[in-house]
């Protein structure tokens, strides 16, 4: 969903750097201070949290934190949901050349979905 | 502003319309749980982050190779607080044969799906008010009631370790849980074996996230983040909860 968002919206990201907590450059506003706060919220540290809401308030305004907040809150659930019931991923075309490409930047080529 | 201070941003109405439901389901008889059960597994979630036995399993390298006592903060039987303790601090690493071991000790399935449901259903609420910087709601007084044992007939073992409900296999009796979805994905038949739980729970997330015709739809942005954005954190929330899904 990120690849095609941003596909969609002409911006860039770097798909390692963001499973490996080394955002680097990407193309997507206030990335920096996203992900800052989401790491921050589902993390103990209180200080640290109080300063991210204060940077994302501050950029990017208070409706932002309420949909920051609300993302966040959505996808720390619903990965349980998915880790803990084994689903598989969606049917999706493996012969598509984007997704060879995320394949391997995910380091799960030759993984079966089930 | 410090972390449990009011502040006056704002929150959208249908997001505290959604959390009241939620917080209603919580409080209310189930399928599988009795309403002080539920309310039981909340409390366990919370109780979860200052448990010392889940601290000790999520600093080994393997959380099976430790054993010990979880720190309950109910009376819940200890199967149904490890599976409440282990999904709230520890998801990325479950696995099907300790999905298999606590239904060994004696969980059905049905109850196992409905504390999942509710684990997500309250790590949902509280991190919403986490990040939002407000005190964590006070837990609800359960109320009477009896569970209803429902399960849906059409379910079965076909997609997952837990049995799951396909669209054409609904019957006149259940609930239509796949109304809007055109097709369900995966992630919306996980919680099917309890429909409540499913509708519970996906009330509240598509409130916070987007509902289903949005996802897909870039042409709009329905929220103060963009859909880039929002799928920035949900890819780093994925990778910091080991989440392959």
């Amino acid at each position: 969903m990120l690849r095609e968002s941003a596909h969609q919206s002409g911006s860039t990201f770097d798909l390692d750097g963001l499973i490996d907590g080394q955002l680097g450059t990407t193309g997507i506003a206030h990335s920096a201070t996203l992900i800052a706060f989401a790491e921050a919220v589902v993390g103990d540290d209180d200080a640290r949290l109080d300063r991210a809401r204060n940077e994302l308030l501050r950029v990017m305004g208070p409706d932002a934190l309420v949909d920051a907040s609300a993302t966040v809150a959505s996808f720390n659930s619903v990965v349980r949901v998915a880790s803990c019931t084994g689903i598989p991923l969606d049917d999706i075309d493996e012969n598509d050349g984007r997704n060879q490409q995320l394949f391997q930047e995910l380091g799960i080529t030759g993984l079966r979905k089930t | 502003m410090a972390t449990g201070e009011m502040h006056r941003t704002p929150i959208r109405e249908d997001v505290t319309d959604a959390e009241a439901r939620a917080w209603g389901w919580i409080r209310r008889s189930g399928t599988w749980l009795t309403a002080r059960q539920k309310v039981a597994v909340a409390a366990e979630v919370r109780q979860a982050q200052a448990c010392a036995l889940c601290a000790e399993r999520k600093a080994a390298l393997s959380p099976y190779t430790v054993a010990g006592a979880h720190g309950a903060a109910s009376d819940l039987p200890a199967v149904m607080v490890e599976v409440a303790h282990r999904i709230a601090t520890d998801s990325g690493r479950v696995t099907r044969a300790w999905y298999e071991s606590v239904l060994e000790q004696g969980m059905l399935e049905g109850e196992y799906v409905e504390i999942l449901g509710l684990v997500a259903t309250t790590i949902a609420l509280d991190t919403f008010s986490r990040g939002y910087g407000r005190p964590l709601a006070a837990l609800p007084e359960a109320q009477p009631g009896q569970p209803s044992r429902y399960r849906p007939a059409g379910a079965k073992h076909q997609l997952a370790w837990v049995p799951t409900l396909e669209p054409g296999d609904l019957t006149p009796d259940d609930p239509d849980i796949y109304a809007g979805y055109h097709p369900p994905y995966n992630i919306q038949k996980a919680l099917s074996l309890v429909p409540e739980a499913m509708q519970a729970f996906f009330d509240l997330d598509e409130t916070f996230y987007l509902q289903e015709q949005e996802i897909l739809d870039f042409a709009h942005e329905y929220r103060a983040l963009t859909h880039d954005q929002m799928e920035l954190i949900a890819a780093r929330l994925s990778a910091l909860n080991r989440c392959y899904y």
